[in-house]
Parts: C-alpha cells; structure tokens; sequence
C-alpha cells in the first residue's frame, strides 16, 4: 500500500466526520464537498507534520476549519455574512435577560427549526456547539481545531447555546406560537 | 447560582467538562437552586437536540474524487510546498545547498595568472618534455632523477 492509498484509507475513516463539519460550517452539499476535498488535498501535501500520536479526525478538521476560513475570506469578497458582520446587534440580543428554563428547554421543535436555529449562529459559536454536540469532540480537543485556548471553547459553547435557545424561543414564539 | 458569572459552568457540566472543584461547587448548588437546575436539565435537552440532528455522510465517491486529485500534478503554486515536505528531496537538495556554501565561504581563493612564479611554470613544461621522449613505464617517481640521468647521458644506447 502506497503513501497515497493509505492516506485515501484515513479519509475514508474520518470523512463522514469532516463531511458533516464542513456541511455545518458551509450550509450546502456542494460547499461542503468543495472544502472537504481541498482539506484533504491539503492534508495529504502536509501528511509530514501530522503527528501520528494524534487523532487523525481531529488533525483533519483543523485543515477543514482553515480551509473554511480562506473561503469565507475569499467570498466575504463578494458578499458580507449578516450574522458576523452584525457583532453589535448580536451582543445587544445576548444582552436581554436570560429566559426561564421552561421556556427555553427543547419542547417539540422539530430537527428543522433546531437545524436553522443552529445554521443562524455566527460561525465561531456554530464551530464550537456543532463539535462538541454533534462530534462529540472533548474541549481539548475542540481547542486544537479552532486554534484557541480551551477556555475560549467553554465560552463560546456557552455563549452558542444561550443564543441558540434565543433564535428557539423566537422561532417558538414568532413561526409557532407561544407554547 | 450566587454570581452570574457562574452560569458559564453550566454549559461546561452539560458536557462534563468541570474540573473536580467546578464539580463540587455545582453539584452542591444545584442541590439547593431549582433556577440553576432547570438551567442545568434545559441545556442538557438543548445538548441532546442538536446531538439528534441528521448527520450529512460523506458522499461515497468522494475520496476517489480526491484520489484523483491526489495523482495529478500538484497545481503551480503548490508544487514548492509538496516538495519540501518530500523527504526525497531532502538529500540532493542538502548536498546542493552544501556545495553552495562550501564555494562561498570555504572554496580556496582562485590563483591569479600573475601569481604564479616564473619558475614553476618552467619546471612543470620541462617535465611535460621529459616525459614525451622517456616511455610511461619508467616515470616512477623515486628512480626518475636517476633514469633520465642516465639516458640523457648516454642517448644512442637505447638504439
């Protein structure tokens, strides 16, 4: 077995995970595939600095999130993303009182709303929930593919699922109807 | 919670990310604090929630997309960075590199032609001259002074 299908063989182990990230990260099939094969791509001309002691999924999701952020840089180019761009608006909605757990608790909203929910989250809280939710990545682990301190990861994750359970409540209150 | 900057604890129990302390610190207020529990059994339910979502597989031909990819020639700007972390290359480049620094810094200063005594020159032609008439076999370098004595003082004997 060469270098190249040994490499096709880890890809094949860790792609549904990077797949999956990149669909969160991008929002679409055809940006997730996009940034799937350029991390790999890249992966492979890197394989030298891998560290073999490491987790290779964790080692590609960090090539995937960097390639994620060239893109955005690239097609911030062309159009601005609402959420990020608008960082004062998004600390003045973190800023209204908390909402009462009852009110605030998953209570039958169907995966969609949860899925547009977390999709209108600014990208580095998404990263940040979606690793640790649905990768089920530990905070160190996290800490290394987002490049930051495990302190910032338990920050944003907090901070993510405060605002996530406020596009809920919204979406609850707006869409659905107060319960 | 007594502080609001505690609630961030929260979240990091819902992924049992605390520390011992942290551990014991919450535990033993949410014992006493239906607020921060509730808080506690929402975030869980929100955890759970986004956990259930449908996962997006990977497209089955997709590593053989990247396969393909992989076997091409790397694209222009690349094909510097594939290269240095080739270890193959490593070797003829370290000694091209070396070459280069040896003639830089350690290569001996070239003689120039006026440098060159007079007398060396002489000496190195009359051997040159010497050696066409006086056949190789005998140009071994302790008896040559002898030999060529010999046959230059006696040049028809050889006839």
């Amino acid at each position: 077995m060469d270098r190249k299908e040994r490499f096709v063989l880890l890809l094949r182990e860790a792609g549904d995970k990077a797949y999956n990230f990149a669909f969160q990260l991008a929002g679409n099939d055809a940006d997730a595939r996009d940034l799937v094969q350029e991390a790999a791509v890249r992966a492979f001309e890197n394989m030298a600095r891998y560290d073999s002691a490491r987790p290779f999924d964790t080692w590609m999701l960090t090539i995937l999130r960097n390639v994620f952020l060239d893109w955005r840089r690239r097609a911030r180019l062309r159009a601005a993303e609402p959420l990020d761009a608008g960082e004062g608006g998004l600390a003045e909605f973190l800023a209204g009182p908390d909402l009462d757990p009852a009110e605030t608790a998953l209570r039958g909203e169907s995966a969609a709303d949860v899925q547009r929910a977390l999709a209108a989250l600014p990208e580095h809280y998404r990263a940040a929930v979606v690793l640790s939710d649905m990768e089920g990545l530990r905070y160190e682990d996290i800490a290394e593919v987002l490049d930051v301190p495990v302190g910032t990861v338990r920050s944003r994750i907090h901070m993510g699922r405060r605002l996530l359970k406020k596009i809920l409540a919204e979406t609850r209150g707006g869409a659905y109807g107060t319960a | 919670m007594e502080r609001h900057e505690d609630r961030f604890l929260l979240s990091a129990a819902a992924d049992g990310e605390l520390t011992g302390a942290e551990k014991s610190r919450l535990d033993a207020h949410v014992s006493v604090c239906a607020a921060c529990r509730g808080e506690l059994d929402a975030l869980r339910a929100l955890k759970a929630g986004v956990a259930a979502l449908p996962r997006r597989a990977m497209p089955l031909s997709l590593p053989d997309v990247v396969a393909a990819r992989l076997g091409a020639e790397p694209a222009p700007g690349r094909r510097w960075a594939a290269w240095l972390w080739e270890p193959a290359a490593w070797v003829p480049a370290g000694a091209l590199a070396a070459a280069a620094l040896w003639t830089l810094f350690a290569a001996p200063e070239p003689v120039e032609a006026e440098a060159l005594p007079l007398e060396e020159l002489m000496a190195s032609h009359a051997r040159c001259a010497v050696e066409s008439i006086v056949p190789t076999g005998d140009l071994v370098a302790a008896e040559f002074s002898s030999r060529l004595q010999s046959r230059l003082e006696a040049p028809h004997a050889r006839r």
